[in-house]
């Protein structure tokens, strides 16, 4: 399941939050969902058009479920953000489901999701970026990675 | 989203509504919501009031789930949350104190009066603004040697000071004595150090500031006395919580609360409310480290401290000691502590989580340091930058009814987003300076974010908490210059 180049089926939204953002993410499959909320986040700090995509970074997670598998992503790439500077261009993400097929080395264990990423982007230079907004953290409140009307939907909260 | 309208809320009187345990199938308490006609429309506007009931589902609660009127949706407690749990069969909800562990507020007063100020505030502000590093990703001025973030996070402010950035007498002049006991490095993950390390001494961004103001109204002169504060009399407040290593701690903790709670099936209607026993492993280890962070807290304002009082003096070309600059007191607003409290009209042992809300000891409280038990402990409420902030004292009203806790700011009213829309920066920045308020730090986009308009009016909220008997006025400051993160 690895995630295509976007189209009208994958995207992703700024939801509304009195103190804090929400964003709703999707795609035809759970990777292109997840993919989309990677940007999504990226773009609330500094927008990928405004990066360079000068380096690589790779992310592997696993999670017992879905939710906590987009959950897991997230704070895996904010925690790159924070400690190395990184902004994203853009990101591909292949993800696998319980029992699918098993990956070559990190290969999920038994009832386990699992996504990979790889970031390409640069690292932060504040003469040319300015970013938008910090965000503190991923939360679990109303964290959802789940299939919708045919199609694969990310909601998360994110602390500001 | 939304469809908060017909929440089920029972008004109990001018200022109190209830929301009843029967509204939800496993809320194991009543929700009470301190509020008037007018903020409660507010606060229906958006989901608050779905956590003040999803935070009364949690094991061990005690009482009631509380909500301040400067209540807002937050994620898994509201903004605004206060509850008590039981030592032995509660749980601990990293969710219920917020990423910024011990976010706080604190006060210094100058022996200085506005029109001694107002001719050099301009250069105060871009000194300050150069002192102190804001924003996103800022670093700090300090660097840390091997094994100091480690005495940063078991000593806190008492760290600070022996290290040279403060006064001996600021640390009676802190909650806690600006060091929680019981902080264990070995509970604070390397990511949160990493995130932690070279953020010390620094601002942060979003809603944290440092703001000059000035003493406008006192209400309350004996208590503002004890305080240190009189009319006229130039103030700086400091915001700021525990930067990127406390974000970690609670992230990480989150985390672990989440896996803990399904193993043991706590239902629980919202994944943020992920808890642990407190007497769990889980548990114990979060109280560790939410201790070590909030000490990373209160030694990261001590050090801003230190650099505001040094920018003051070179400013006015005296010593800082010659501008007083005295510490009034330091509290945080997004912190789990234990505490004696009364439940049911008797006193017992509890851990109480606030997030967004303050902690108000009143006079002869037993837990405070013998410089304030006479009057009880200063709490400090921000509004926005464009109007007033105000310092209050608790009551006994409030130890027996809201675990000694009233509100912490004005509350949010509109969305980021939302702000942004309505509020164009540029126009906010030239209104602030033509009413005499410089501005520093913040774009023009983060400016908007942070307007006046996009809060609740602070002073509706102290008249709440006033009327409703849980704290008084004690003085109103109102601000000349700020420094946004």
């Amino acid at each position: 399941m690895t995630a295509g180049a976007p189209d009208r089926d994958a995207g992703y939204e700024i939801l509304e939050h009195t103190a804090d953002v929400g964003l709703e993410a999707y795609g035809p499959t759970p990777a292109e969902a997840l993919r989309q909320a990677a940007l999504g986040m990226a773009a609330l700090v500094v927008p990928p058009d405004q990066v360079r995509p000068a380096r690589r970074w790779q992310v592997h997670v696993s999670a017992p479920d879905p939710d906590l598998l987009l959950f897991n992503l997230l704070d895996e790439l904010l925690y790159l953000h924070h400690v190395e500077g990184m902004l994203v261009h853009d990101v591909t993400v292949e993800a696998e489901a319980p029992g699918g097929p098993g990956g070559s080395g990190g290969a999920p264990g038994p009832g386990r999701w699992s996504a990979r990423a790889v970031a390409r982007g640069e690292t932060l230079d504040p003469r040319r970026h300015r970013p938008g907004t910090e965000i503190k953290a991923v939360t679990l409140h109303g964290i959802a990675l789940r299939p919708e009307g045919g199609r694969w939907v990310g909601r998360v909260v994110f602390d500001l | 989203m939304g469809g908060t309208r017909q929440f089920p809320l029972e008004r109990v009187d001018g200022f109190r509504w209830r929301i009843p345990r029967e509204s939800r199938p496993g809320m194991r308490v009543d929700g009470l919501v301190y509020a008037d006609d007018l903020l409660i429309r507010d606060i229906q506007a958006d989901q608050a009031l779905e956590q003040v009931a999803n935070v009364a589902h949690l094991p061990g609660i005690l009482g009631l789930s509380l909500a301040m009127p400067d209540i807002h949706w937050g994620y898994g407690f509201p903004v605004g949350g206060v509850a008590a749990v039981d030592p032995d069969e509660g749980v601990i909800s990293p969710g219920g104190i917020g990423f910024d562990c011990n976010c706080g507020v604190r006060v210094i007063a100058a022996d200085l009066s506005e029109e001694e100020l107002r001719p050099r505030l301009d250069r105060l502000m871009d000194a300050l603004a150069r002192a102190v590093p804001t924003g996103v990703g800022s670093h700090g001025r300090l660097r840390l040697g091997p094994g100091d973030l480690e005495r940063v996070l078991t000593g806190g402010m008492r760290w600070a000071v022996e290290a040279g950035y403060g006064r001996p007498e600021d640390l009676e002049r802190a909650e806690e004595g600006g060091c929680m006991a019981g902080a264990d490095p070995a509970c604070v993950s390397q990511r949160a150090r990493e995130r932690g390390r070279d953020q010390l001494g620094t601002l942060g961004s979003g809603n944290h500031f440092i703001e000059v103001g000035v003493v406008r109204r006192v209400y309350d002169p004996e208590l503002a006395g004890a305080f240190g504060l009189r009319e006229g009399q130039v103030t700086v407040m400091i915001h700021s919580g525990s930067r990127g290593l406390g974000h970690q701690v609670a992230t990480d903790y989150v985390r672990l609360a989440d896996a803990e709670a399904r193993r043991l099936g706590i239902d629980l209607p919202d994944r943020q409310l992920a808890c642990a026993p407190v007497r769990s492993r889980v548990g114990q280890d979060y109280l560790a480290a939410l201790a070590a962070a909030s000490n990373f807290a209160w030694a990261n304002r001590q050090c801003m401290t230190h650099w505001v009082r040094e920018t003051f003096a070179r400013v006015f070309g005296v010593s800082d000691r010659d501008l007083g600059l005295d510490l009034v007191y330091d509290h945080a607003h997004n912190i789990a502590k234990w505490e004696h409290v009364y439940v049911g009209g008797r006193q017992r042992r509890a851990l109480v989580h606030r997030k967004g809300a303050c902690r108000a000891f009143p006079a002869g409280h037993q837990q405070l340091p013998p410089r304030f038990r006479p009057y009880g402990q200063p709490v400090f409420v921000p509004g926005d930058m464009g109007r007033a902030s105000y310092v209050m004292v608790g009551t006994q009203r409030a130890l027996e009814e809201t675990f000694g806790s009233i509100c912490h700011g004005a509350g949010r009213r509109l969305s980021r987003s939302a702000a942004k829309r309505q509020i164009r920066g540029a126009d906010l920045r030239r209104s602030l300076a033509q009413r005499g308020i410089a501005v520093r730090g913040a774009g023009d986009a983060a400016l908007a974010e942070e307007a006046p308009d996009a809060y609740k009016d602070v002073t509706q909220v102290v008249d709440v908490v006033e009327r409703a008997g849980l704290a008084r006025r004690v003085a109103r400051l109102e601000p000349l210059g700020v420094l946004k993160g």
